[in-house]
């Protein structure tokens, strides 16, 4: 960050559950130290572990990303809407924002937006882009594109 | 503990006890009283029975013949005894009897010796002197050899003058020496065979002899028992030494039944035969040395006895017989004197072989035939027989064996009471009647007397030829010791203080002897009795000398090697317990060296020695199986974390034991680091032999180990690798183990896995792995991708997550879940995510310039593994830089 004059509002870091779980004490001293930089903690594939709910709340992150497993489904609805809806509520009243993976259609993202999910990553937007493709979509990108088809937004 | 010590204990303590043995052997500190004796070479065949004893026994009771002639009348220059001979003979008789009891007593301790009385000495004299055995065989030897030469002469000239004038008596004589060596090679048996009927014969016409005379009155009692003494010169002196003279020849009555002492180990059931011929012989010894002598007496007259008894005794079988009187007297002679000739060749040439059987004598003398026969011996009884014939003088001969032979038979007396001092407890198959044994050494002192103030009655030449044959015994010891010294490898004479000691003694001998020849010669015809005097002092000097030349340089030789043997001893004590100090101290530094300190289990090292020793030593069979187990506990960091360090070696500890609760006997345990451990299992039949171990130890670890007064449950993850001894490597086993157990950890801890060669490819492949991401950086080969992260209340593109991938070579584009997890086992997770993050961080920054100024921030979501959070947070805890990869910059935008 030094080197790039970078300043913590374009970093978050991400760290998994089954991470902060494994040693907790420590893990909450390192994320206070980041949030002391400013820096942006998201709780990743969150759900998937076995982390504690009164954890949750002493852990100073930022975002909760519900983990793609609970979203994907053979069909176009969200894969467990139960869970997601819980860990949004859980979000909503925590004050924390939540980040949806894997979200690959427009049914997801309306039933996602509709439980209050705040952000969301996926097919539907973008595979993983290179650098240079990634700049291409900041370029592109619209507000307006995610009411667009998935085919047309994807620049993939 | 089932690793055992890599220095063999037992080796050691083998080692050391017969390095201490061959430095006892190689000290000749001789027996000592009260041990056991050595175990005999030889062991004869008893072929002869108690009959066969007596009757060889009957040859040393002719030497009543010569006595009574000698005794009697004496011959040359020699003074007689006069009739004062027959209570001479019945001292000399009861003095033997005196010694008997105690003579069988010591021939019956070594029931399998031959050699009679002198050579059963050995045992009691060794632990003072072996030259005293050596002495008393020789003087025992020597004092029977002129019997046998003297009797062939005696019978040879009365078969000469009876039959065969034209022969020469020297040349009959040796012709009957001939057969009875013959007879004697032979074996014992044979000559049992002829002693038996030559005995009867004998013994028939010597008591027809007696009870003819008498029977028919032809005794002249008053002539018998009229005794008065002949003495060289007058006065008490005169009386005194011709008294010594008459008893010193009377020893000779001993060999009358000491003979049936011969051959202990060649008779059956020596414990009663034994005694039985010993008494038999005794009985006979009566009759030759008490009645045969006053019988003929009072019918003959002193005179008679003298002469030739083979003509003189004519008269005691006349009244019976007749005209075949002279052929019975000539009989008689001849068939008695055959026994004198045979006993010699039979019974003293069995004490050479034995003595050199005992380390003695010169080993040449102890060879036998295939008959058992000594044959080297008995060949040279037979020569120095027949030298004694040809110089054929017999009173002197007779006076100088007399004298080897009353030390032959003084010394066993000595020999019994030592042993029944010393060797109290050894078996006794015959004991001597209360107070024989000191009626013994009472005889043994009266015919030491007798030999120093009767030997010297004969002449300077029996004194000298007496001295030279005792000593011959010391000259064959010294034979012996050079021959046994060259054997073990060594040459010259040892500088011994016995050798010393002895040969200072023959000098003051020879300086006695000088003085002694001068004195006499000064002296000559002057006057007798101080010449007689001179003559006692010498004698007593030279009996001195041979005592003190012979026994005290033993003894103190003896006594000297005995200490030094105590002190070698407690020197080689002293050495061994230095050494096994510092063997343990040795033992210890390699224990320390090869143990781990921890639990005492054996470490990596020694596991890996004992290892490839199991398989060096084990021969390439196919169905045998040996296993490594390789365990790591599960979790045991946590323990380490959250309990500390003390408590996790404590459970260390729980845990080898209760590991090593678990092992078969042959077992090894080794604890190689850590929470890592290795079992060895040899000779396992199969597969299941390991399966078993392995679900054992899983068993008994579902139990709680009790640590610190805490109970603990702890689990093992358990790889297996089977081998065939003598196909693999000790270090490929042990490596497939380690990695059959990562399996066993993968596949959820708490359980075992068996390696199987696909486990190595996928570890061969982890490795490369390692090997590559090591150096993907450097290369430039890790590539972020970004997807975007759009907020759903607006539609704004708010920022991207940065996913890593790795473009490698081969493989192509890697996914992060194929390479994390092993960068973050390998550490290459913390150069990989600093990588990421600079790399996010400068693609942000490219961004913020790029579109900065058209739209919001975006920012860059970066996945940071635990590892490097717990990294960071030790860095922070260390004080150092803790934000070294997300310091904020103080002049920020």
């Amino acid at each position: 960050m030094a080197v790039n004059g970078l300043s913590a509002e374009h970093l978050h870091l991400e760290i998994t559950e089954s991470a902060i779980m494994c040693s907790p004490e420590v893990a909450t001293g390192t994320l206070l130290a980041l949030r002391g930089l400013g820096i942006d903690v998201h709780l990743d594939d969150f759900g998937t572990g076995y982390s504690s709910l009164s954890y949750l709340q002493r852990f100073p992150v930022d975002v909760l990303k519900i983990d793609r497993s609970f979203i994907s489904t053979p069909g176009a609805g969200v894969g467990n809407p139960e869970i997601v809806q819980t860990i949004t509520s859980l979000a909503q009243s925590l004050g924390l924002k939540t980040t949806a993976e894997g979200v690959e259609t427009r049914e997801q993202l309306d039933r996602l937006r509709a439980m209050g999910c705040t952000h969301a990553q996926g097919y539907l937007f973008a595979r993983p882009l290179t650098a240079t493709d990634a700049g291409d979509f900041i370029e592109n990108w619209s507000p307006e594109a995610m009411r667009l088809s998935p085919a047309v937004a994807s620049a993939a | 503990m089932s690793a055992a010590l890599p220095v063999d204990s037992q080796s050691m303590a083998g080692d050391l006890p017969k390095k201490v043995t061959a430095a006892s052997t190689a000290i000749p500190v001789g027996q000592r009283p009260g041990e056991p004796p050595e175990p005999l070479l030889a062991v004869h065949s008893r072929t002869i029975g108690w009959l066969s004893t007596t009757a060889l026994a009957l040859g040393g009771s002719n030497q009543s013949l010569f006595l009574i002639g000698a005794l009697v009348v004496g011959q040359g220059s020699i003074p007689g005894q006069g009739s004062a001979a027959v209570p001479l003979l019945i001292i000399g008789l009861l003095l033997s009897w005196a010694a008997a009891p105690g003579w069988t007593e010591l021939v019956l301790l070594s029931p399998n010796r031959v050699g009679g009385i002198a050579a059963a000495c050995s045992d009691a004299f060794r632990p003072y002197s072996p030259v005293l055995s050596a002495l008393t065989g020789c003087c025992y030897w020597w004092g029977w050899v002129p019997t046998c030469g003297l009797t062939a002469l005696l019978s040879a000239s009365a078969i000469g003058a009876w039959l065969l004038p034209s022969i020469p008596v020297n040349v009959l004589a040796i012709g009957i020496i001939g057969v009875f060596v013959a007879v004697a090679l032979g074996g014992m048996r044979w000559v049992a065979r002829l002693a038996i009927p030559i005995g009867l014969t004998s013994g028939t016409l010597a008591f027809l002899s007696a009870l003819i005379p008498v029977v028919t009155g032809h005794v002249d009692w008053h002539q018998a028992t009229t005794f008065h003494l002949t003495t060289p010169f007058g006065g008490w002196f005169g009386s005194l030494t011709s008294l010594m003279a008459g008893l010193y020849l009377t020893g000779f009555a001993a060999p009358a039944f000491e003979a049936a002492t011969c051959h202990v180990g060649e008779t059956i059931d020596p414990a009663r035969n034994v005694p039985r011929a010993v008494f038999a012989s005794a009985t006979a010894a009566g009759l030759y040395f008490v009645v045969l002598p006053v019988v003929w007496l009072g019918i003959l007259g002193p005179a008679a006895l003298g002469r030739d008894l083979a003509v003189e005794l004519g008269p005691t079988f006349a009244p019976l017989f007749g005209a075949a009187a002279k052929a019975l007297a000539i009989g008689f002679m001849t068939f008695n004197m055959f026994h004198g000739t045979l006993q010699p060749l039979a019974g003293a040439s069995r004490v050479l072989s034995q003595l050199a059987d005992d380390g003695i004598f010169p080993r040449l003398l102890g060879r036998r035939s295939k008959r058992d026969v000594p044959w080297i011996a008995t060949l040279l009884t037979a020569a120095a027989a027949i030298v004694f014939l040809l110089i054929g003088d017999p009173i002197w001969l007779i006076a100088a064996a007399n004298f080897t032979y009353l030390i032959a038979i003084a010394m066993p007396s000595v020999a019994v009471w030592l042993l029944r001092r010393d060797a109290p407890e050894r078996e006794r198959p015959y004991r001597a009647p209360r107070g024989t044994i000191g009626l013994g050494l009472a005889a043994a002192a009266i015919w030491a007397a007798s030999a120093v103030f009767g030997f010297e009655q004969f002449g300077m030449p029996c004194v000298l030829l007496g001295l030279l044959l005792a000593y011959s015994g010391g000259a064959l010891y010294a034979w012996r010791k050079l021959e046994d010294r060259s054997r073990g490898g060594l040459r010259g004479i040892p500088q011994s203080i016995h050798l010393t000691l002895t040969l200072t003694m023959i000098a003051i001998l020879v300086l006695d002897g000088a003085g002694y020849l001068l004195a006499v010669k000064a002296l000559a015809h002057s006057d007798a009795a101080i010449v007689a005097a001179v003559q006692d002092i010498f004698v007593g000097v030279a009996m001195l000398t041979i005592a003190a030349g012979l026994v005290v340089p033993g003894t103190i030789a003896e006594a000297a090697t005995r200490e030094s043997a105590v002190t070698l001893r407690r020197g080689t004590e002293a050495l061994v317990s230095e050494i096994s100090e510092r063997k343990l101290a040795e033992e210890r530094l390699l224990h320390a060296a090869s143990h781990d300190d921890l639990t005492g289990l054996a470490n990596r090292a020694l596991f890996m020695e004992r290892f490839s020793q199991m398989i060096a030593r084990s021969k390439r069979r196919d169905d045998h199986f040996a296993a490594v187990l390789f365990l790591d506990l599960d979790r045991f960091k946590r323990v380490n974390d959250s309990l500390g360090h003390s408590t996790g070696d404590l459970l260390l500890v729980a845990v080898a034991r209760c590991l090593d609760r678990c092992l078969r006997p042959g077992d090894m345990l080794a604890r190689l680091g850590g929470d890592e451990f290795t079992i060895l299992l040899e000779d396992i039949g199969a597969e299941t032999g390991a399966i078993a171990v392995a679900e054992r130890i899983l068993r008994a670890l579902l139990l709680p180990l009790t640590v610190a007064g805490r109970e603990m449950y702890v689990s093992v993850s358990i790889g297996i690798r089977l081998t065939r001894t003598g196909y693999d490597l000790p270090a490929d086993v042990v490596r497939d183990a380690d990695i059959a157990m990562y399996q066993a950890k993968e596949l959820g801890k708490g359980r075992y896995a068996i390696f199987v060669p696909e486990l190595l490819k996928k570890a061969v492949n982890l490795m490369q792995l390692d090997t590559d991401l090591k150096g993907a950086i450097e290369r430039s080969e890790f590539v972020l991708l970004y997807q975007p992260i759009i907020a759903l209340a607006t539609g704004e593109l708010v920022g991207f997550e940065a996913l890593i991938r790795w473009q490698h070579p081969v493989r192509g584009l890697v996914g992060p879940d194929h390479f994390i997890p092993q960068a973050e086992e390998s550490g290459a997770i913390l150069s990989i995510g600093a990588w990421v993050i600079s790399e996010g961080c400068r693609q942000a920054a490219v961004w913020r310039d790029g579109f900065g100024g058209r739209r919001a921030p975006l920012a860059v979501s970066i996945n940071v593994s635990a590892t490097i959070l717990k990294r960071r947070s030790a860095h922070s805890n260390r004080g150092g830089d803790g934000g070294q990869w997300f310091e904020r910059r103080t002049s920020a935008p």
